[in-house]
């Protein structure tokens, strides 16, 4: 049996990595993979509290955050196909037209 | 054994999340992102939640990974080597960073519970119906939170619709 801790030190980990992703890296395809990084992480929180608490309802918050990840990449993935077109460049510096 | 399964599942995990952060080429991190799906699919088996790993390889390693490499093929960014690199002179932030995950961890690991409300220690009979975990889910799933179910439909018909509208090349 694995005590809970081990679950959530995990998760944390990997949503600590995650975040070094996001605020890192200027291409905007691994960004958008961070994101999905950080996200597991939170599903697996999710899973361990509801197999330690003894309710199925985390299982089932798993589901609908899988479900609004997936929509999240996929907008996400159209508005940078939409940059590249634009700019020629992935990078997270040349979405810049709005700066000040 | 399951330890031992876990600790190596949980090392796959963060080798090949530090790899999805730190590598040069798009196609490396989303090959590592696809390792680090399936270990945590491995992850969730062991916690004997069988529809979330289901879940986990067919929608994130099985879809969403499969779009990111189309669009990685689409985009062709080999030719531009400058974007793929970190930021090198955020001295601060590193240490930022490197607190928050300090703190995240030590509450991760500090966490103190009242053994009766662990509910789910004493047996695994309510993770499962009639011999399946995908049954009890769908038991929930269709009565409780039917609501957010139909809800997180619509949403991906938007999704779509919005995909739709954005790739058009002549508005």
């Amino acid at each position: 049996m694995i005590p809970l801790q081990y679950y959530l030190v995990l998760s944390g980990i990997l949503f600590s990595i995650g975040i070094i992703g996001v605020l890192y890296r200027r291409n905007a395809l691994i960004i958008l993979m961070s994101v999905e990084l950080m996200l597991n992480s939170a599903n697996l929180s999710f899973v361990a509290f509801s197999r330690f608490l003894g309710n199925l309802d985390g299982q089932v918050y798993v589901f609908f955050v899988m479900v609004v990840a997936a929509a999240e990449v996929v907008v996400g993935l159209a508005i940078i196909v939409n940059l590249f077109r634009h700019v020629r460049s992935i990078s997270a510096d040349r979405a810049n037209i709005l700066k000040w | 054994m399951e330890m031992t399964l876990f600790i190596i599942f949980a090392l796959i995990c963060i080798v090949s999340s530090l790899f999805v952060v730190l590598a040069r080429s798009p196609i490396r991190c989303a090959i590592s992102l696809i390792i680090n799906f399936f270990s945590m699919g491995a992850i969730y088996v062991i916690m004997n939640a069988e529809f979330v790993a289901l879940m986990q390889v067919l929608v994130y390693a099985g879809a969403i990974m499969v779009l990111f490499l189309f669009i990685i093929m689409l985009l062709d960014v080999k030719r531009n080597p400058k974007e793929n690199v970190f930021y090198r002179n955020n001295f601060f932030g590193v240490i930022a960073i490197v607190i928050l995950f300090f703190i995240v961890v030590f509450s991760a690991a500090t966490v103190a519970y009242k053994t009766e409300m662990m509910q789910g220690l004493k047996s695994l009979e309510w993770m499962f119906f009639d011999g399946s975990n995908t049954k009890a889910i769908g038991h929930i799933l269709f009565n409780k939170y039917l609501l957010p179910f139909e809800i997180t439909s619509l949403l991906l018909l938007v999704a779509a619709i919005g995909i739709i509208v954005l790739g058009k090349k002549k508005v």
